[in-house]
């Protein structure tokens, strides 16, 4: 199974392939070049969630990749395993103030700040129509089950199985402390030929990804 | 065919603080719903189960732990269950944000929407072993919750589970972010005198915001004797339309209607009601009827739609709503259609005066969410 993966580094992201011989393809992309995948005005009303996942569908052209392996993009299961809101979105509109925060909050709030903004994101941009679905859990079996459950009936046998979490430093004055990811979005599609075993292998390396952000990536693969 | 059966059924909302109690207030056709002040100086149409709620963040902060121990502890269980599954839009945004207006740190396990446990400590039906799963995907992550339980808990040798979604969304940011789409009821077009929650009537003008929430107690195994009501029908669609209006033509909505029942083997003439999502915005309404249309057979069965009693709670409404259906299942009554309300959008969905009979057959349940979620649930006894 292959896994393509994003982390964010200063204002450029870093992606790279990870497959069962080791790690492919790793680039660097700055604004520009993050621009060209997701337009800059579509930028401010989504989270970075969606925008690494917006990278990662068009710097490796996951769709054309799912054909490839037998699937249907337009229809293509879901699932997406985020723990957190998208904080990010509000970061700077929030104040020790309501007032000030009330001022603050943008018509893109609604949309952007939930969990669910990158299945959307994705769903809507792409004209897939299948279910998708966020889930929030410590416990990879399940999330590997639900994505196992998921493929079954579908095109190909196939499923999108992604991680995305991003976590500001800061929430108004606030800062955010704890055990946190670093910024970091992870796509694996599933196949029919994969097992269940390969589901929970593909998330224990999204989880790796996450925690290993700081580190090189060959480390990782 | 995973069916999951329902032994028990928990709610609280803006009409009361169990199940019972929010049943006896629509059995009486009661509707709420005010004007709140809110803690940013605003104001707002709204029902909350926090009375005069919410200059105050520090007292709604705790709102969404409480209410997710109220939710388990209601339901009396004897013992630990095997998994929880929990659906929500907002999760704890209640509490993260009261830490932002005192300026305290943001710890990320208030952050955390899997980090569920500490906020169940001591609850009969929790324990070290229970798993815990958030669905926070919105307006029908609860519908999701329950889905995601048939699918997973047989496969995984789950007996027992609880489904529950909750949301105590009344904040300052969240009101802010409806009201900046234009997605809530507002003041100015409110008639003096008639509910604000307006769902299936010409004149409604869009959700009203509430708090609260539902759960059931599942499991994979049938009762020992008798029948009990049971979940056998799950289907869910993206729209890929828009992250928040819905398509009126209702196609996506009828497509999760019909994965439903094939996943439940139930044919369209075998649904004798319909639990409907009518969260009181004219896209959705539209788009419900005419899914109706698309999918079962006319005349259409009788519909409930509870969100004209309390408002629109957000995921939180879900499992309330699956709560007070279930309550129709045990008890073979229809509520009333609440007083006040015209019900005079379409001429085949009409007013109910008293309470009926619930007629025989299966039951839908719908729910729609942001991002473009149709979701539907088959019910049977």
């Amino acid at each position: 199974m292959q896994t393509y993966f994003c982390l964010r580094e200063a204002d450029s992201l870093r992606t790279g392939l990870l497959n069962d011989s080791g790690l492919h393809r790793e680039t660097t992309l700055g604004p520009r070049e993050v621009g060209k995948f997701v337009p800059r005005r579509e930028q401010r009303k989504i989270p970075q969630t969606a925008i690494m996942a917006g990278v990662l569908f068009e710097h490796f052209q996951l769709n054309a990749a799912i054909r490839d392996l037998g699937g249907n993009p337009r229809n293509i299961p879901l699932l997406v395993r985020n723990r957190f809101a998208n904080w990010d979105h509000v970061a700077d509109a929030m104040a020790p103030s309501p007032e000030i925060t009330a001022r603050g909050i943008d018509s893109y709030v609604a949309t952007a700040w939930f969990p669910a903004a990158v299945q959307g994101y994705l769903t809507i941009r792409y004209g897939n129509m299948a279910q998708a679905v966020t889930v929030s859990t410590q416990s990879t079996q399940i999330v590997a089950t639900m994505a196992d459950h998921l493929r079954l009936g579908a095109a190909g046998g196939m499923a999108v199985l992604a991680s995305l979490e991003c976590v500001p430093k800061r929430v108004g004055q606030s800062p955010v402390t704890g055990d946190l990811p670093e910024w970091f979005g992870a796509v694996s599609l599933i196949t029919g030929h994969n097992t269940l075993d390969d589901i929970e292998t593909a998330l224990s390396q999204h989880q790796s990804i996450a925690a290993g952000a700081g580190q090189r990536t060959a480390e990782l693969a | 065919m995973t069916q999951l059966y329902i032994t028990a059924a928990s709610a609280f909302g803006p009409l009361g603080k169990s199940l019972d109690e929010i049943w006896h207030a629509i059995m009486c056709g009661k509707t709420t719903g005010s004007t709140l002040h809110v803690a940013s100086g605003r104001q707002y149409m709204a029902a909350t189960t926090h009375g005069g709620h919410t200059t105050n963040t520090q007292s709604y902060a705790k709102s969404f732990t409480e209410g997710l121990r109220s939710l388990v502890l209601d339901l009396d269980l004897d013992g630990p269950v095997d998994a929880i599954f929990v659906g929500t839009a907002v999760g704890n945004l209640c509490k993260a944000e009261h830490e932002v207006y005192v300026t305290r740190d943001l710890r990320a396990e208030i952050l955390d929407f899997a980090n569920l446990r500490p906020m169940l400590e001591g609850c009969p039906g929790i324990g070290p072993d229970t798993q815990i799963v958030v669905v926070p995907t919105g307006c029908c992550a609860g519908l999701q919750a329950a889905g995601m339980a048939k699918a997973v808990m047989a496969r995984m040798g789950y007996r027992t589970g609880i489904v529950a979604s909750l949301d105590m969304g009344l904040t300052p940011l969240a009101f802010e972010a409806f009201s900046k789409i234009n997605a809530t009821a507002d003041r100015k077009d409110h008639i003096e005198g008639t509910p604000i929650s307006r769902p299936f009537c010409k004149d409604r003008s869009g959700f009203l915001f509430a708090d609260g929430g539902g759960a059931m107690a599942v499991s994979v195994d049938a009762p020992a004797s008798g029948t009990m009501p049971r979940l056998t029908g799950y289907g869910c669609v993206s729209s890929a339309y828009h992250m928040t209006d819905i398509e009126t033509d209702g196609l996506p909505i009828a497509q999760s209607i019909t994965l439903a029942l094939a996943d439940a083997n139930c044919v369209p003439n075998r649904i004798g009601h319909v639990n409907l999502h009518a969260s009181g915005t004219q896209q959705n309404d539209t788009a419900e009827h005419n899914a109706l249309h698309a999918t079962l057979n006319d005349p259409l069965p009788p519909i409930t739609a509870f969100k004209g009693n309390h408002g629109h709670a957000l995921a939180g409404a879900n499992m309330l709503e699956i709560a007070l259906t279930w309550k129709m299942m045990i008890t073979g009554i229809v509520p009333p259609t609440p007083v006040g309300l015209a019900i005079d959008a379409y001429d085949d969905v009409p007013t109910r005066a008293q309470a009926t009979k619930l007629a025989p057959g299966a039951i839908l349940k719908t729910a729609s969410g942001f991002a473009g979620i149709h979701a539907t649930l088959v019910l049977e006894t």
